[in-house]
This record gives C-alpha cells, sequence and structure tokens, in this order.
C-alpha cells in the first residue's frame, strides 16, 4: 500500500518524533507537546484515492475518533485525552499513557494471573460502560488495551474505527472481536474471556439482548450473511 | 485547495450574508485586546513543529484578586482598541491550569499558519480557543474582561521584555506571580462553562477534560 507522510506538513514535522506503530490508516508517534509526553495519530495520504474523496473520508475518520474519545471520557471509560486535533496535518495529538497493552502483559515470561483477573473485570466492566453510552469501539482487541504503570487502570486506545450505536448487533460484534483476540492469541491462561463477559453481565444494563445477540454473532461469524 | 476553501469561508465577500456577522465579530474580538500581566509567546514564523516549542518561556503573573478590576473601562478601551501592545485579556478564574493557555495559544498559532483565523486576531483567537463552543460572542464574554471579575491572566505572543510594564499600567491591580494561578481557579464555574460531568472527573483532572473540551470543539 503506497503510503506516505503528509507533504503539506513542513520536513521537519516529525522531528523529535518516535514511530510506535503503523496501520493502514496512520502512523502513530510518540512526541512532545508544550513539555507534555504525547501521542500524535497521523493519517497519512492514500495515494489511490482521489484527493478530494482522500480528505472528506479522513476528516469524518478523524472527527469520529476524536469524538468517541471524548464520549467514551464523559462516560467514565478511560481513553486517552485529547489535546489537539488539526486538519490540516490530519493529525491527533492525544495524552501519552505510560503502560503495557494487555498482549504484553499476557504474552510476558512470567503472568501473575491473579492480577490478570482484576485487569479483566475492569475490561468487561469498561466495555459495558461504552455500550450502554451507545458508543462501539470497533476494534477491541488486546493490543488496543493498557494497562496504565502507576495505577493499573484499564485504558482503552484507538478508536478508529468506532461508532455511535445502541444496535445490539453491534455491540454482539465487538465482543465477538474481543473474544477471538483472547482465544486465538492468549488460550495458553485458560479461558480469560469469561472473566471478561462475567464483568460485562455484571455491569452492563442491556447485557441480556447483546448477550443474545453475542452467541448468534459466535455461531455464525462476525461477517453477516446476506443473501437474497 | 484547502486554502482556498477557509479562506472563502471565513473571508465573505461584499454583499454576501455572511458579512453582517463578521462585522460583529469583528467588534467583539476588539472587546478582548487588553491585558495584563503577560505570558510571554514567542511566535516563530512557520514549520508546524518549531512553533510550539518557544510558545511560552516566561510567565510574570496575573493580579491579586483583592479588588475589582476597571473591567468596565478596560473594555471600554478595547472597543476602541485604545491598548497596544494588545494582549489576551483572560479571565483567571476561568483557568485550571496553563496548560490550556499554552494548547490555546498553540491552536491559534496553527490557525494563524494554516490562514483559517476565525476571529481577528490571533490574541482573540487564544481567547475565543480556550472555549468549548463555537460561539465567539459568548466565547469572548465567558473567558475575557468582564465586569466584576477580579483576576486577569494576560498572554500576548511575541511579547518584549517591557510589555508587561505596559499593559500593567492599564490594569487597576496588584501583579502577582504566575504561580498564583492555580489558587484562583474557580473550579465550579469552569465546570459549569464546560460542563463537565462528575464521571469525567473521577478519571483524572479538570484541565484533562477541559483540554479534551476546547480540542474537540470542531468536531
Amino acid at each position: 500500500m503506497e503510503a506516505s507522510p503528509d507533504n503539506t506538513a513542513a520536513d521537519d514535522f516529525f522531528e523529535g518524533c518516535q514511530l510506535i506503530s503503523q496501520g493502514a490508516e496512520a502512523r502513530v508517534w510518540q512526541t512532545e507537546l508544550l513539555g507534555r509526553q504525547a501521542i500524535l495519530k497521523q493519517r497519512f495520504n492514500k495515494k489511490y484515492r482521489h484527493p478530494t474523496l482522500d480528505t472528506k473520508l479522513t476528516n469524518t475518520r478523524l472527527k469520529q475518533e476524536v469524538r468517541s474519545l471524548l464520549k467514551a471520557r464523559k462516560l467514565g471509560v478511560m481513553a486517552p485525552t485529547v489535546y489537539l486535533v488539526d486538519f490540516k496535518t490530519r493529525a491527533i495529538y492525544m495524552e501519552h499513557v505510560a503502560g503495557k497493552t494487555m498482549k504484553e502483559v499476557l504474552n510476558a515470561a512470567e503472568v501473575d494471573l491473579a492480577e490478570v483477573q482484576g485487569m479483566l473485570v475492569k475490561i468487561g466492566q469498561a466495555v459495558a460502560m461504552l455500550h450502554d453510552g451507545g458508543v462501539v469501539h470497533g476494534d477491541l482487541t488486546t493490543s488496543n488495551i493498557i494497562v496504565r504503570d502507576n495505577d493499573q487502570q484499564v485504558v482503552l486506545i484507538d478508536f478508529g474505527l468506532s461508532s455511535n450505536t445502541s444496535i445490539a448487533e453491534d455491540k454482539g460484534v465487538d465482543l465477538y472481536v474481543l473474544e477471538r483476540a483472547f482465544t486465538s492469541a492468549h488460550s495458553i491462561h485458560g479461558n480469560l474471556f469469561d472473566k471478561v463477559l462475567e464483568a460485562y453481565k455484571g455491569s452492563s444494563r442491556h447485557w441480556s439482548s447483546t448477550l443474545n445477540r453475542f452467541a448468534e454473532v459466535r455461531m455464525r461469524g462476525r461477517k453477516r450473511l446476506m443473501v437474497g | 485547495m484547502q486554502r482556498n476553501l477557509l479562506h472563502t469561508k471565513h473571508c465573505p465577500r461584499p454583499g454576501s450574508r455572511k458579512l453582517k456577522s463578521y462585522k460583529l465579530r469583528k467588534l467583539v474580538s476588539h472587546l478582548i485586546f487588553n491585558a495584563w500581566p503577560v505570558l510571554r509567546v514567542g511566535r516563530q514564523a512557520c514549520g508546524t513543529k518549531a512553533i510550539y516549542q518557544d510558545l511560552l518561556r516566561d510567565c510574570s503573573g496575573k493580579s491579586q484578586p483583592s479588588w475589582s478590576i476597571n473591567s468596565r473601562e478596560l473594555r471600554e478601551q478595547i472597543v476602541e482598541g485604545a491598548l497596544e501592545p494588545e494582549a489576551a485579556f483572560i479571565k483567571a478564574s476561568m483557568v485550571p491550569d496553563l496548560f490550556i493557555i499554552r494548547l490555546a495559544a498553540y491552536q491559534a498559532l496553527l490557525a494563524h499558519h494554516n490562514g483559517s483565523l476565525t476571529t481577528r486576531s490571533l490574541h482573540s483567537e487564544l481567547l475565543f480557543n480556550l472555549s468549548g463552543s463555537k460561539h465567539i460572542a459568548e466565547s469572548l464574554k465567558k473567558f475575557g474582561v468582564s465586569e466584576g471579575c477580579s483576576s486577569l491572566l494576560v498572554a500576548r505572543f511575541d511579547a518584549a521584555s517591557n510589555d508587561g510594564d505596559q499593559i500593567a499600567t492599564y490594569v487597576q491591580g496588584n501583579l502577582t506571580p504566575i504561580s498564583g494561578l492555580s489558587s484562583c481557579a474557580d473550579p465550579q464555574a469552569i465546570k459549569e462553562a464546560y460542563k463537565i460531568l462528575p464521571l469525567e472527573l473521577e478519571l483524572g483532572s479538570l484541565a484533562d477534560a477541559v483540554c479534551g473540551r476546547m480540542s474537540t470543539r470542531s468536531c
């Protein structure tokens, strides 16, 4: 995939930035903003798209991500604070959360299972709060969950695929994606996802419809069959 | 292309319906141009990144809330555009943290750099950026000098070393060190202004919540 940093930005735009990861839509850098550690997420140009369409799509996604980040915080779910949104360079500056991703925690040489249990409960509660508030994360995987260093708090990141919805189907798919992440990569630790689901059930108001849907999704997979 | 879009959006041609509100905007932004203790903010030409690093090197202070400031005269002077050098006068009670001011200044510089200033000057843009709403007049009223406000924080871009003294003569009050800013803040008023929920405050500081509101205004 052709991807290059936005040319409208000055060459020194990324000076002092450290690349953390790169996906299909954006690059994530660690940088400093006005004396604070910050994360810079920049959505790069897609050369194969018509420029107008590209700008439009990018701006919509940028906005959606920022809205969801803010909404998550309003709902009491830990998510990075947004510092700055720059539409010109298609970048979001947000709070840098110091910690390990859930994936790193589970893949570490020594895993303290008792500690992990506590984290799983927090994940279940966070997802439930998010869903009750009408936000679906869209990409709940173990690498999008950070366990903060100082207080072991669970922080959800990457709301790039999030959407505002209160349909049980979407929430079910959200949970399904999370289950797949746990079962496919971390099954050596036993069935971790059950604990998440239990906590979800305990704190979500609409758990029954969501879990029914979740069972259905589990049977058929994430994608719906569209026949006829 | 993007620049053109912005240009047409913010500079209505004569005869267009937007012109009327534009004039109003100009007037309102004049209201804010006045000053007191100075945050020195360096405006470096462009290169997106370079701007910010020099943003805020030195802050001299703000006035003591010992008595009410001459806010009415100040406002009048601002309307006349009589105050020189121009600066942003911010209600200190609405500022939970200096980082907020830096962020607003940074955003203003960025808008200036992109040619997309919403208000008439950098200083009014700073004030406008502080607010979580898109309503200019309302933002300026809420965060700028208003009657009965007892402490002011004054910020100026590209401040020369004697600007502070000059600006200090416009305001009746005592200069106090910037470290006293936090004691001026009125958390209740801030929460009301930004509509911050108690749930959010459990996650982080008031300043964090305010950051989120400021930066997501355009979204």
